[in-house]
């Protein structure tokens, strides 16, 4: 679903992410550990196409995205951030803010997929005449999740999804987050420092640090302590 | 609530209250500042003049009425005479027109072109920043009446010319400021979210960008009416702009300017006038400011 190869991701002199390479299938779950400044975001963020230049391969469905257009892409893949009180359009009511991508896009009906989008993240169509400032954190980052299903992606990219938020609230967003994958088949790949976070969200896992890749494991691997590398070891061991 | 329509059978009902709700709660908390109140009376009262000008004054302001050359302020003149006898509160309450014409000739198009180019410098950042920035540095550099002054020198005095004088000198600091905040916004993650949803530059700037900058954009151009006036005004003063027998203010000062120490009232008056016009745009642009400055307003 996923394929990246030796990619190397640069900003201006310094290296954000140095040759590294993953794949992701269909249906999986795929999460980037790492402390801060590891490289994991970056990986994401090149994924979308946010950051100019880079090198290596990405192929999201089989096609390589330097190929593909924008519009294509956003069909594929979308991208849910970190900071929900950021990524929501100050200005703009929740409704307008969800539907924007599918009026973008010109899809059919988008009120009415509104509605329904709401329904599929827990939060009544009311509130679709809110504005941003009027909701939590947790509730915002649902109507991020729901405008990012919008288009009907089958691939979503989630940046620390939940560490803006509340202890509380991480696990439902964490549960929300598990249904949608498991109704719209889905495929994830969760990006976080949080180790709990990963392991109870992704299949597999590949550990960063200082823009490299140190191992990639499995949920298995990781509960029984099946680990080659020392730095993953300290890192499970911070947690 | 039991008022408002329920929002799935009629969502433009809902969407209209819920931007109602959001101005109700912007009118209250600028209800609060007194200074900005005073502000918005003095700018009502000068829309009110203009609006009802042949209804408030008491004589035709163009009518001369030469047995009564500078009359004193009084029961037949308010505000005295001038030179032609003609009405001076007449003429003030008329050349409001003109006040507020020039006012919003110079906003409509200086505003507008300033938040284009900003927003676009701001967007795309790169080579386009850099060419829009210096051309607005050098319009920036001029002294602003100096340039106004060529310019209508070169056009000829008259109302429109010194509007559009006013305006060659007026863009350059909407053009920064939208462009300051583009970079902001063009960087944050709702942009990004939309344009990894496929939207165009276009889009981008006209419905995300433009709007986040517009607020800026408002509170500098309530201070800058001010600006205007004083700057129209000096143009009429020293001849360039209005022309007689148009009653505009600056104009009004000039001529009055020959008989300051005797008959005070026909320089002081419409002087008077420029001033509380001036102070109302300035305290109301301070309220906005207050309100509507980003960087002032905290996250709500």
């Amino acid at each position: 679903m996923i394929q990246v190869d030796h990619l190397t991701v640069n900003f201006g002199p310094s290296v954000a992410v140095r040759d590294v390479s993953f794949s992701v299938t269909q249906g999986e779950s795929f999460g980037l550990v790492g402390e801060s400044g590891s490289g994991k975001s970056t990986i994401l963020r090149t994924i979308m196409g946010l950051n100019p230049d880079w090198s290596g391969s990405i192929k999201i469905d089989g096609q390589d995205t330097k190929s593909t257009s924008r519009t294509d892409l956003a069909r594929r893949a979308q991208m849910v951030f970190q900071d929900p009180y950021a990524s929501l359009h100050p200005r703009y009511v929740i409704g307008q803010a969800i539907a924007e991508p599918m009026r973008i896009n010109k899809l059919p009906d988008p009120e009415k997929r509104t509605v329904e989008l709401l329904d599929l993240i827990g939060l009544p169509g009311q509130f679709r005449f809110r504005f941003p400032h009027e909701l939590s954190g947790g509730q915002r980052q649902r109507v991020a999740i729901a405008r990012a299903l919008a288009l009907n992606p089958k691939i979503l990219l989630l940046d620390e999804p939940t560490s803006a938020l509340d202890v509380s609230i991480q696990a439902e967003i964490l549960n929300l987050l598990n249904q949608l994958r498991r109704e719209l088949n889905l495929t994830f790949v969760i990006v976080s420092h949080d180790l709990a976070v990963i392991s109870y969200m992704c299949d597999r896992l590949m550990v960063m640090r200082n823009a490299e890749a140190v191992e990639t494991l499995s949920r298995e691997q990781l509960r029984s302590r099946d680990i080659a590398q020392s730095y993953t070891r300290e890192l499970i061991a911070a947690s | 609530m039991s008022v408002i329509a329920d929002p799935i059978i009629d969502p433009k009902r809902a969407l209209r209250a819920a931007r109602i709700a959001e101005f109700k709660s912007f009118a209250r908390r600028f209800a609060r500042n007194p200074l900005g109140m005073v502000g918005l009376i003095i700018v009502i009262a000068l829309l009110v003049c203009a609006a009802l000008a042949p209804i408030l004054a008491t004589h035709d302001p163009y009518l001369p009425a030469l047995s009564d050359r500078l009359a004193a302020p009084g029961a037949e003149y308010w505000f005295g005479a001038d030179e032609l006898g003609r009405d001076i509160y007449s003429r003030i309450i008329f050349g409001s027109r003109l006040t507020l014409l020039i006012v919003a000739l110079v906003i409509v198009t200086s505003a507008p072109v300033g938040l284009v180019i900003g927003a676009i410098a701001g967007n795309y950042g790169g080579w386009v920043d850099r060419i829009f920035m210096r051309i607005t540095d050098v319009f920036l550099a001029i002294p602003k009446l100096l340039l106004a002054l060529a310019f209508v020198a070169a056009l000829g005095p008259g109302i429109v010319n010194a509007a559009l004088a006013i305006t060659l000198t007026a863009w350059p600091p909407y053009a920064r400021l939208a462009r300051a905040e583009a970079l902001i916004v063009r960087n944050s993650d709702y942009v990004n979210a939309i344009r990894l949803a496929g939207a165009s530059d276009f889009h981008i700037i006209v419905y995300h960008i433009m709007p986040m900058c517009l607020s800026s954009v408002i509170v500098r151009m309530t201070f800058d009416m001010a600006g205007i006036i004083l700057t129209a005004a000096g143009l009429g003063f020293i001849g360039l702009g209005a022309q007689p027998p148009l009653p505009e203010w600056g104009a009004m000062i000039s001529t009055g300017r020959k008989f300051i120490f005797d008959q005070w009232w026909v320089a002081t008056v419409p002087g008077f006038a420029i001033f509380i016009v001036s102070l109302g745009f300035n305290l109301l642009g301070d309220a906005m400011r207050d309100l509507l400055d980003p960087h002032l307003r905290q996250r709500r």
